[in-house]
């Protein structure tokens, strides 16, 4: 059992008597190897979910766990080291260093592993690279690249250091609808080849229709589609 | 409704926090560059006050060539008498003063000022002034505070006061007494006053030199009795206020007479004895007559068709033939064909008489009688101009012939009157003139019945031999002349007395007043001229705060386009709603120029606040502490104007490049909050930067090692900081290739280390950003260390022949000159003798001193005296880097010839030197150094460098005591010498310009190591009466060069406040950084990187640029002062250590702070840009 999440809420303070309530006793349940889609109208809470399943923001109840270990539980730099040895980011900014090529656009997370050796990590994400169709361009600044190039990047980032958990948060939302379909598709493509825990937040139904499992969230309460 | 004025007024209150930063910014920036000129207004305000105080309404001076009686002989008014305004006699004197008590102990002062006056110009701030008898004789003395305190003295008290005795004749011609008694005189005067604090007697002074004056007030005609032996009102000093110098020149040519000219006029009248008329004799009360004087009556003598005769009288050692000698002959040189009453003095059939011929007179008794014609005659003089021990010369003549009496040789007037020597009284054994004549050498060879005694007993002076003119003013011409009179026959029909008055007012018309030190100096205005001071401080602090102010206004800019990057999205929607971008751009830049102008307005009042803490800071530093008692805070409107436009023009350039940058932003990308135009990182004109570094490097050195060998030394200063500051170029142009590069080593690792070196090449982000911050660092680095490494203290080798002292320890100088200098022969045996005196008991009797234990251990302890280097001084103007004041008239020395041909003595910094020899001792050029109408010098390099502006090969011209201009040579320059507050020329060079000046009031000691101490003690005692002050030559150097260590002190500061301003820049560099790449650290918080880890990736990239500007800041000064090093300057490697580990320490700090904010960035709105 890979992703667990059990009965995770979400509540802001609000000036009025009654917080505002994001998730609402949320539950999934996902295996290496299983990729889903999360759809849902904005301020539905999707995105705060994803946070949450990243370890950047804490819920207010309820339990997460990957492969059985609750980060929730960890201390500051034991969380920071989980996120970074387990959990992959794609967001809808690239976020990448402009300073820096992009074959050292995605070792940046591997600065900061201790659990794995600089060149094996090199040859992964020359590999990575080559595998989302940029092994030609390893040397090119992010301003060399196009939109869709520069989120390819960002995956191969993502993917660099093998993480259990791989989170989308509407990763083709700067994209037109090629590159928006391209992406997608190398999400799928590198999630079954690297076998981890694939969820993608998007408003695109046409990215969402690429994955075997999709789920709606709707006033916090998530839903599996059918 | 809302208007475009609104909208900026709103904008301002609503963005208050980020406005007010740049408004400190622009305060800054105002404060510092209206501060710096507001330094210039107040050394010039303060320096221009303490002339208005110092000069007590004094307008213009006339500094008299001598003591002149004020008395006029035909009306029997005084000289001042129908001047115009108000014009007050001063006798103004050098002296000492003692308290009471053993003259070996008790508390004495030198260069004291001592003010000889009556009541139009005594202290009038004094209560009791009125009590004091000022027109008359008493022995009163007023002291002022300064005197009072450091003498510890009240009124009623006693105290000693020693002041030069004036000379009938010239203290350096063979006949003047030149003993420290006969040179000096002292009285004991009562202290019946000292002056209030407030009394601006205690200030009055009459040069432009940093020293606060010593001064006391005497009566006028005491202080004349006791300088010249009579109380007849005398004055050396014309103070004038109320008329201009023209027309006190004019008035006072008209009530001169030739008795202020130093001539008086002698009838001489034969007509009584052998019926053969007289003449009129024109002489100087100072023995020899100028041969412009000279020229005068002879002028005068032609106007009038009269004859005139100019005749030289000198007493010899010998003449002799063989073994036979007269004694101590007086020698006539005059026009032997001269008509009489003047002459002839030809011997029977002799027409003429040559250069090399001599005529004796045949006397009784004499050993040269009867020797024929052309018998050679030897003559033994003494050298005219004798200081120390005589000089004996010689020189033959061929025997013409004989002159008998009676006739025109039976003339002992002849020889002017000399008290002593020519007056009935007169005795041959009391001439006394040592060493030329000492008495015990003249009864020797003089014994009672010889015949040359008994010649004298009769005929007194009368000559006994008889020279062409030319030939008497060859051997006896000193630098005053040779001639001792003008003989002036009558006309006929005039009595020898109508001759004499009607000459009397014939020559005094043809007497240059000028020529001859009559003229009133304006001295208000120069003074307040030289007020302006040697360096224009306002520019120089400007110079110095360039870098500051400019660090400020890059700090305004970066404040200000780190507030306009906040408020990215409202720009972008001002320009997405149809503003256009010039509107926009002059929208920001109306609301940052009006937080500019509040700025500047603000930094006006900081910077009143701001001179005062650095005129503070330089009366610190300052190692003189009178600076304290003047140095305050002027301001003038014009350095406020200025200063406000000049910061407003400054921060709107500033602000235009920051909106600048913004507005090139696409309007999409602004409304995402995106604030820079994304490059490729590619473009930018590499070649021509990669030339730019390489033309830095090949220039800069180029011209740093060319430096060295340029004269001049204020283009090689340029040299040098161009070199430097090409190499800085060249640094950064460096570091700008490297942070475009578009290969790099592959950023990986594990670690820390990995971290850092994505820390530093992040430092390549934002090239010119970069570039900019350590551009600020790297020149305020630089400006530290290059201050820095021109600071000096004496070095090892100061005290070394060779180093800057020369050899010597001990640096004396007197108010009263020293004739005799004391390291051996009569000058030691007179110092001993005063000491001896000086430890006698009380009752002893002061002529006959006994030898007690004290004296005979100080004898001992004089022996330790190893060198004495006596050198001759012509009063002037400090030229030192003390003295704020412009030194336009400086002091000059004379050092003696033997000293300049000898081995190469103290530490020279640059010369003219051509030759070998000359170039081995440059003190050569002073000897060979032979240009008509140029005197060589040599001189302290700073003093050429900063006071004079001059370099060595330069002229520097100033007025000589006649008035006229002479032009001195810069032939060489010292470094580290005790010399920095003077011109240094060869004695003969000075004996040339400045004939006036005789003795030594100057000198440099060698001692045995570790006697300095006792030395100078026992020179102050035994020579107190010459005002005689010792100190050590390294501490007189390091006081100069604390001066120095002053002003670098303060450039420093003001680079150490650029530097600070660096390091805050370097702060908003770093915040603007984290506000842009929020994202891009939510990011890495994302993937796993902590928050301290973000912060340490920050921290690196700004520590790499920290540390590379500094180092390029380092390096580059270091090798521009490489030279300088070279030249035997030491870098203060602690100094500079420590300033730079403080640097880096501050800076560090300072990152710490403004990363912290890193730990608080909200991961989430930051990975969603909101």
């Amino acid at each position: 059992m890979s992703l667990l999440v059990n009965q995770v809420t979400k509540e802001y303070p609000t000036r009025g008597p009654e917080p505002l309530v994001v998730l609402r006793g949320v539950n999934l349940q996902l295996q290496r190897g299983e990729a889903a889609a999360i759809m849902g109208p904005s301020g539905s809470g999707k995105s705060t979910l994803l946070h949450i399943l990243g370890t950047l923001d804490r819920p207010t109840s309820g339990r997460v766990t990957l492969d059985g270990t609750d980060p929730f539980t960890l201390k500051e730099g034991e969380l920071a080291a989980f996120r970074n040895a387990r959990i992959g980011f794609i967001f809808q900014d690239h976020h990448l260093l402009p300073q820096c090529s992009i074959l050292e656009n995605v070792l940046i997370p591997t600065l900061v592993n201790r659990s794995t050796q600089a060149r094996e990590t090199e040859a992964y994400a020359r590999n990575l690279l080559e595998r989302v169709g940029l092994g030609s361009r390893l040397e090119h600044r992010p301003a060399e690249l196009s939109g869709g190039e520069r989120q390819r990047v960002a995956v191969a980032r993502a993917l660099v250091l093998k993480p259990t958990l791989l989170l989308a948060d509407e990763p083709t939302g700067n994209l037109d609808r090629t590159n928006a379909q391209a992406v997608g598709e190398l999400l799928l493509q590198l999630h079954e080849q690297e076998r981890n825990v694939l969820i993608v937040v998007t408003h695109s139904a046409d990215i969402a229709r690429l994955f075997p499992r999709r789920y709606e969230m709707n006033d916090g309460i998530l839903e599996p589609l059918t | 409704m809302l208007t475009a004025t609104t909208l900026v007024v709103r904008n301002l209150a609503y963005h208050w926090r980020s406005n007010a930063a740049v408004l400190l910014g622009v305060t800054v920036g105002a404060a510092v560059l209206t501060g710096a000129l507001l330094v210039g207004d107040s050394l010039r305000g303060s320096l221009r006050q303490r002339v208005e105080g110092q000069l007590h309404d004094i307008d213009a001076v006339a500094f008299l060539p001598r003591p002149i009686r004020l008395e006029r002989t035909d009306d029997k008014r005084q000289l001042t008498d129908g001047l115009p305004g108000f014009v007050a006699p001063v006798l103004m004197l050098p002296g000492s003063l003692q308290a009471a008590g053993d003259p070996a102990t008790a508390p004495y002062l030198g260069r004291i000022t001592v003010w000889g006056v009556d009541d139009r110009f005594s202290p009038t701030s004094l209560a009791t002034a009125a009590t004091i008898d000022w027109n008359g004789t008493p022995r009163h003395i007023v002291l002022s505070q300064r005197v009072a305190e450091k003498l510890g003295v009240s009124p009623g008290a006693t105290v000693r006061l020693g002041v030069e005795r004036f000379s009938d004749v010239p203290r350096s011609s063979s006949l003047a007494k030149r003993s420290i008694d006969d040179v000096t005189s002292t009285e004991e005067f009562e202290v019946v006053a000292i002056l209030p604090h407030a009394a601006p007697e205690n200030d009055l002074n009459l040069t432009p030199n940093p020293a606060a004056p010593l001064n006391v007030f005497v009566p006028l005609r005491a202080l004349a009795r006791l300088t010249t032996g009579q109380a007849a009102p005398t004055a050396t000093l014309l103070l004038a206020r109320g008329a201009s110098a023209a027309e006190l020149d004019q008035a006072l040519r008209a009530r001169l007479q030739i008795e202020d000219y130093g001539l008086k006029m002698r009838e001489i009248d034969f007509n009584r004895r052998s019926q053969s008329g007289g003449y009129v004799s024109v002489e100087a009360t100072e023995l020899i007559l100028p041969p412009r004087v000279v020229s005068a009556i002879e002028s005068a003598a032609r106007r009038q068709q009269w004859r005139a005769e100019p005749t030289v009288i000198y007493v010899a050692d010998t003449l002799s033939h063989g073994a036979r000698e007269i004694p101590y002959p007086v020698i006539a040189g005059l026009n032997p064909t001269a008509d009489p009453p003047l002459g002839p003095f030809l011997p029977p059939d002799v027409d003429s008489l040559g250069d090399d011929d001599i005529v004796l007179l045949e006397w009784e008794g004499s050993e040269l009688n009867g020797l024929p014609a052309g018998t050679k005659i030897r003559l033994r003089y003494f050298d005219p101009e004798v200081e120390g021990a005589g000089v004996v010369r010689e020189a033959e003549f061929t025997l013409r012939g004989y002159l008998r009496f009676p006739g025109p040789a039976q003339d002992r007037h002849l020889v002017p009157e000399i008290a002593g020597v020519t007056d009935a009284r007169a005795d041959l054994y009391n001439w006394d003139r040592p060493p030329v004549l000492p008495k015990e050498t003249i009864r020797q060879r003089v014994p009672d019945k010889h015949p040359r005694s008994q010649f004298f007993n009769v005929h007194k002076a009368t000559p006994m031999a008889y020279l062409s003119l030319a030939a008497a003013r060859r051997l006896f011409s000193s630098r005053y002349g040779s001639d001792t009179s003008v003989r002036i026959a009558p006309p006929e029909g005039k009595t020898l007395e109508q001759t004499t008055d009607e000459f009397r007012d014939i020559l005094v018309q043809h007497l240059d007043p000028a020529a001859n030190g009559f003229a009133f100096d304006p001295i208000r205005d120069r003074l307040l001229t030289a007020s302006r001071g040697g360096n224009d401080f306002g520019l120089l602090f400007l110079g110095f705060s360039c870098f500051l102010i400019i660090a400020a206004l890059m700090l305004v800019g970066l404040l200000f386009r780190l507030s306009l990057d906040r408020r990215a999205k409202e720009v972008g929607l001002l320009l997405a709603t149809g503003y256009t971008v010039s509107r926009v751009r002059r929208l920001l830049l109306a609301e940052g120029l009006l937080v500019a102008v509040a700025g500047a307005a603000l930094g006006l009042a900081v910077a009143i606040a701001y001179n005062q803490l650095l005129l503070a800071v330089l009366i610190e530093l300052w190692p003189d502490a009178e600076v304290r008692s003047y140095l305050q805070p002027h301001f003038t409107v014009w350095s406020f104007a200025l200063g406000f436009v000049a910061t407003i023009v400054m921060a709107a350039i500033a602000l235009s490049f920051s909106i600048r940058g913004l507005v090139k932003v696409p309007p999409p990308a602004l409304l995402r909050g995106e604030t820079n135009v994304v490059t490729d990182g590619l473009r930018g004109p590499r070649r021509g930067v990669k030339a730019l570094a390489v033309i830095g490097v090949v220039t800069g050195v180029g011209l740093i090692a060319s430096g060295g060998r340029i004269d001049n030394p204020d283009i090689q200063a340029l040299t040098f900081f161009s070199g430097g500051g090409l190499l800085l170029i060249a640094a950064l142009a460096a570091l700008w290739l490297w942070m475009n590069r578009t290969r790099h080593r592959v950023v990986n690792g594990r670690g820390l280390s990995a971290v850092a070196t994505l820390g530093y090449r992040n430092a390549a982000r934002n090239p010119g950003r970069s570039l900019l911050t350590a551009l600020m660092l790297a020149a305020a680095a630089f400006l530290l260390v290059a201050v820095e490494s021109f600071r000096r203290q004496p070095d090892r080798e100061f005290l070394s022949k060779t180093g800057g002292s020369g050899g010597f320890n001990l640096v004396a100088e007197c108010d009263v000159p020293v004739f005799q200098s004391f390291d051996a022969g009569p000058g030691r045996a007179d110092l001993e003798r005063q000491l001896q005196r000086a430890f006698a008991p009380p009752e002893a009797d002061p002529d006959a001193p006994p030898e007690t234990p004290e004296f005979r251990a100080a004898q001992q302890q004089l022996a330790a005296i190893e060198e004495v280097l006596p050198l001759r001084v012509r009063a002037g103007d400090d030229a030192s880097c003390a003295n704020l004041f412009q030194a336009t008239r400086p002091r000059v020395l004379g050092i003696p010839d033997a000293f300049l041909g000898g081995e190469k003595r103290f530490k020279f910094y640059a010369s003219v030197a051509t030759t070998d020899e000359e170039k081995a001792n440059p003190w050569r050029l002073l000897l060979t150094y032979d240009q008509p109408n140029e005197i060589p010098v040599v001189c302290e390099q700073n003093t050429a460098q900063w006071m004079l502006k001059k370099a060595v090969g330069d002229t520097f011209i100033m007025p000589g005591d006649d008035g006229r201009d002479l032009t001195f040579r810069i032939v060489a320059t010292l470094v580290d010498s005790p010399f920095q507050s003077e011109l240094i020329t060869s004695d003969s060079h000075f004996a040339r310009a400045f004939p006036q000046h005789t003795g030594y009031r100057a000198f440099l000691i060698r001692t045995a190591a570790g006697t300095e101490d006792a030395v100078a003690r026992l020179l102050q005692i035994g020579l107190r009466v010459n005002g005689l002050t010792a100190s050590s030559t390294r501490e007189r150097v390091a006081t100069y060069q604390a001066v120095i260590g002053a002003y670098l002190s303060t450039f420093q500061l003001l680079g150490g406040l650029g530097l600070l301003l660096g390091v805050l820049g370097l702060a908003v560099v770093i915040l603007r950084g984290v506000w842009e790449r929020l994202g891009e650290l939510a990011l890495l918080r994302a993937v796993g990187y902590r928050p301290r880890t973000i912060q340490f990736l920050v921290l690196v990239e700004n520590v790499f640029l920290l540390v590379l500007g500094l180092l390029a800041g380092v390096a580059a000064a270091l090798v521009s002062v490489a030279p300088h090093v070279a030249g035997g300057a030491t870098v203060p490697w602690a100094n500079l250590a420590v300033m730079l580990g403080l640097v880096l320490m501050v800076g560090f700090a300072v990152m710490v702070v403004a990363t912290a904010g890193i730990l608080r960035v909200p991961v989430i709105p930051a990975l969603r840009r909101e």
